[in-house]
């Protein structure tokens, strides 16, 4: 990583002698700003007894490239507050934005075809549509707890499940789904809607497993940078300080594709051959990759079925830019690229008997 | 020629330099006991509008003309007092004038006939203010934004010491007042040693905050030593103030704005989000699971008008997000709103002559020599500037001022109007 100019950190220490100690962690003055801003605000509200000294600290552990969520705890998604830890990926804000759209357009029945194939009138005379999501790689829990707190109301009959094959991710899972919904009567509710187990994702399914995770919706952020990716491609506090278990696939798992696309073919195949799923909703992690991966959902499916694939950029719910791909064809089939953005999420929609 | 037998020559070189002129109102604090025939007449018609619809829904219930008759409310009550105090006074005529009454009678009828005559003032006065039409978001809550113009770090430690002041002026008054955006630019600090402000942004969520606070938009300006000043020469800065109504989006208070409000391609809070461009920062290279950045700013870029709305306020892209429509559309509708009053203003001023009060002009003068707070609309100064940046009583005083002189500027701007609509409709 280039040196940070002397000019810059010059110009930090003019606005307070803090700002240079973060800007090795930021590297733009704008940003350090923002964050040193936030890093006081924490610790005001901690009230600790030498404040001063304490953001001294916390602005020092910053210029060692420590991610500001793990120094500060939490990171806001959506409308809710997730605890982060060392050990457990950090939610992202592109993961935030197509889990909102997801919830969205089941929220608005745009995807009601699925839940009955033969009549969506037939929706209409249930006023309880049973749901049932499954998130695979689940982390923090990010994506169950704002599913829950997006669908909880138009769906009464919701169960959500996030699995994981860290015992301390799923800890903090269940920490975070006390600490957002732990309160009040919508406590036990939550606590039997929302549920965390411990899962390898590589495992062959028991059959009272293959029966406890049949879902309608299975979403994941899986693991998907290449190795070589990773020593080249991602910034320092990821490398030095997310886990490595979260990010790249490990090389155990032999197959056909290409080590980091591992997690989507054995995905597929939980969605098309185990879990019965009717939608499927993957993040992946460049354009090449968008691709792949959509070639594989293709040519994954049962023939005869009408599977629907569309590739979701960052966005999904805004504009595309000027002179961008809308469409793609890929294998023969029309693949539609929605939002605006890098290649971020493949979402596939499968017609079940 | 003047009322004061002589004026010495200092006096005369102030008052009558040309720049001075501006002080001086061109109105009259006077009410007029003979009320304008055009605006009684419309008044009456009003009431008789009311009395028509209340025979109406007593039979049925229709939500609309309910509204239609809680908006004439106000007027058919401030006539019915005012036609009483009227006939008391043509009662109390009649006793004087008839020769038969004896003297007791008579003193007390002409003691009845003062007070009654100064009741029958302020009934006018309430007559016209009720025919005004109240401004379409003065029940809102509000935003104020506020910004240092000319003057450089002194009008950033300005904008600071106005912002303090309004905190502690809503805090008085029992406003929930929260900072939606504080951005600091790079700069000499100021004197507690924090960076000097480039932009803030309040939100007042109590309705009823817009109406009272509108008064505070303009331009303020200072004149003071600056803190930065080593020689202590006295600097004038300036400071805008932006009041801009607070669009609710989900039932509060009963303020609840409609979904198809928002839709109305009509409506004045309506914005097309093909508009809209939206801009994140975007990480470089592959972004994902590879970055962790912090950056969660938004920036919305209003194309047609060129508004441009940035946040990065909260750490949430999506909290961002929400904040900055909230505040796009608030600044549209008020954009929308001045340009149509703006078109009304031009035909007015054909009428009335007089002077728009437009976001360029100065509305206040804050003069730290003479400890004295000016404001150049209803021409008020008063001379406890600590206590006006305290957000005291001082600050009600001048708001209060400010708010009588705006209706009276509506209330001669409605009779103009009035008299104009009367005049054309003879000629037909």
């Amino acid at each position: 990583m280039p040196r940070i100019p002397h000019k810059l950190l010059a110009q930090a220490r003019q606005t307070s002698p803090l700002l240079p100690l973060i800007l090795r962690g930021t590297r733009t003055i704008e940003s350090a700003s923002n964050e040193l801003r936030w890093l006081r605000q924490h610790v005001e509200e901690l009230r600790v007894p030498s404040p001063d000294n304490y953001l001294l600290e916390l602005c020092q552990r910053r210029a060692k490239g420590e991610p500001l969520q793990y120094i500060i705890g939490t990171q806001p998604f959506g409308d809710l507050d997730i605890k982060c830890r060392p050990g457990v990926l950090i939610p992202r804000s592109e993961t935030e934005a197509y889990t909102i759209y997801l919830a969205r357009l089941l929220n608005e029945e745009l995807l009601n075809e699925q839940f009955n194939p033969e009549s969506a009138a037939d929706l209409k005379i249930t006023s309880n549509p049973p749901l049932r999501i499954v998130d695979m790689c689940t982390g923090t829990g990010c994506i169950p707890l704002l599913l829950y707190s997006l669908l909880s109301q138009r769906f009464p009959d919701l169960s959500v499940t996030g699995c994981d094959i860290s015992n301390h991710a799923l800890r903090l899972a269940q920490e975070n789904l006390i600490y957002n919904f732990g309160k009040g009567k919508s406590q036990d509710s939550a606590l039997t809607k929302v549920n965390f187990n411990k899962l390898d994702i590589f495992d062959e399914l028991s059959s009272s497993q293959r029966h406890s995770l049949k879902c309608d919706v299975l979403i994941s952020n899986p693991p998907y940078i290449s190795e070589n990716s990773f020593n080249h491609e991602t910034t320092r506090s990821v490398r030095n300080w997310e886990p490595k278990l979260a990010l790249v696939p490990a090389t155990k798992h032999a197959s056909s594709v290409a080590p980091e696309d591992v997690f989507y073919e054995r995905l597929l195949s939980l969605h098309r051959d185990f879990l019965q799923s009717k939608i499927l909703l993957m993040e992946v992690g460049d354009d090449a990759q968008a691709i792949r991966v959509a070639e594989m959902a293709i040519n994954h499916k049962t023939p005869g079925t009408h599977d629907l694939v569309e590739i979701w950029r960052d966005w999904p719910e805004e504009r595309p830019e000027c002179s961008v791909t809308l469409k793609l064809m890929v294998s023969g089939h029309h693949i539609l690229v929605r939002g605006s953005g890098k290649f971020r999420s493949v979402f596939v929609r499968s017609q079940r008997q | 020629m003047f009322g004061a037998p002589w004026i010495c020559r200092r006096c005369i070189n102030t008052y009558l330099k040309p720049g001075r002129r501006r002080l001086i109102r061109f109105a009259s604090n006077e009410s007029h006991g003979a009320f304008s025939p055009v605006l009684l007449a419309r008044a009456r018609n009003m009431a008789s509008e009311h009395d028509r619809l209340t025979e109406q829904t007593a039979e049925t219930f229709d939500a609309k003309i309910q509204k239609r008759i809680g908006e004439l409310k106000r007027v058919t009550e401030a006539l019915r007092e005012w036609e009483a105090s009227q006939n008391a006074i043509e009662e109390l005529h009649a006793l004087l004038r008839d020769p038969t009454t004896d003297e007791e009678l008579r003193e007390l009828a002409s003691e009845d006939m003062a007070s009654t005559r100064t009741e029958l003032d302020t009934l006018s006065q309430n007559l016209a203010t009720s025919l005004t039409p109240k401004h379409p978001f003065e029940d809102m809550p509000c935003l104020m934004e506020i910004r240092p113009g000319a003057g450089g770090g002194e009008a950033a430690i300005f904008a600071s010491d106005l912002l303090r002041m309004y905190k502690a002026y809503c805090a008085r008054k029992n406003f929930r007042l929260s900072i939606m955006k504080y951005e600091t630019s790079d700069g000499d600090n100021g004197p507690g040693g924090e960076p000097p402000l480039s932009e803030a942004i309040l939100e007042i969520e109590s309705p009823g905050a817009y109406g009272q606070l509108r008064s505070e938009a303009g331009v303020h300006r200072v004149q003071r030593v600056p803190a930065t000043e080593t020689k202590g020469r006295t600097h004038t800065s300036a400071v805008s103030v932006l009041v801009l109504p607070s669009l609710p989006v989900t039932g509060s208070d009963g303020m609840s704005m409609s979904e198809t409000d928002l839709n109305d391609p009509e409506s004045d809070y309506y914005v097309n989000p093909t508009d809209v461009r939206v801009d994140v920062m975007r990480a470089r290279g592959a972004g994902g699971q590879h970055v962790n950045t912090t950056d969660s700013a938004v920036r919305l870029t209003h194309v047609p008008t060129n508004t441009v709305v940035s946040m990065q306020e909260s750490r949430s892209q999506h909290k961002n997000r929400e904040k900055a429509w909230q505040v796009l559309r608030s600044r549209l509708a008020q954009a929308r709103r001045e340009a149509r009053e703006d078109e009304v203003m031009k035909l007015r001023r054909g009428v009335m002559g007089v002077a728009k009060m437009g976001r360029e002009n100065k509305v206040r003068t804050y003069n730290w020599g003479q400890q004295r707070v000016t404001d150049h609309r209803s021409g008020l100064s008063v001379y406890n500037l600590d206590d006006v940046m305290d957000g005291g009583d001082e600050l009600d005083k001048v708001i209060d001022s400010v708010k009588t002189w705006m209706g009276e500027q509506e209330m001669q701007m409605l009779l103009a109007e009035e008299e104009e609509a009367n005049t054309t409709s003879k000629k037909k």
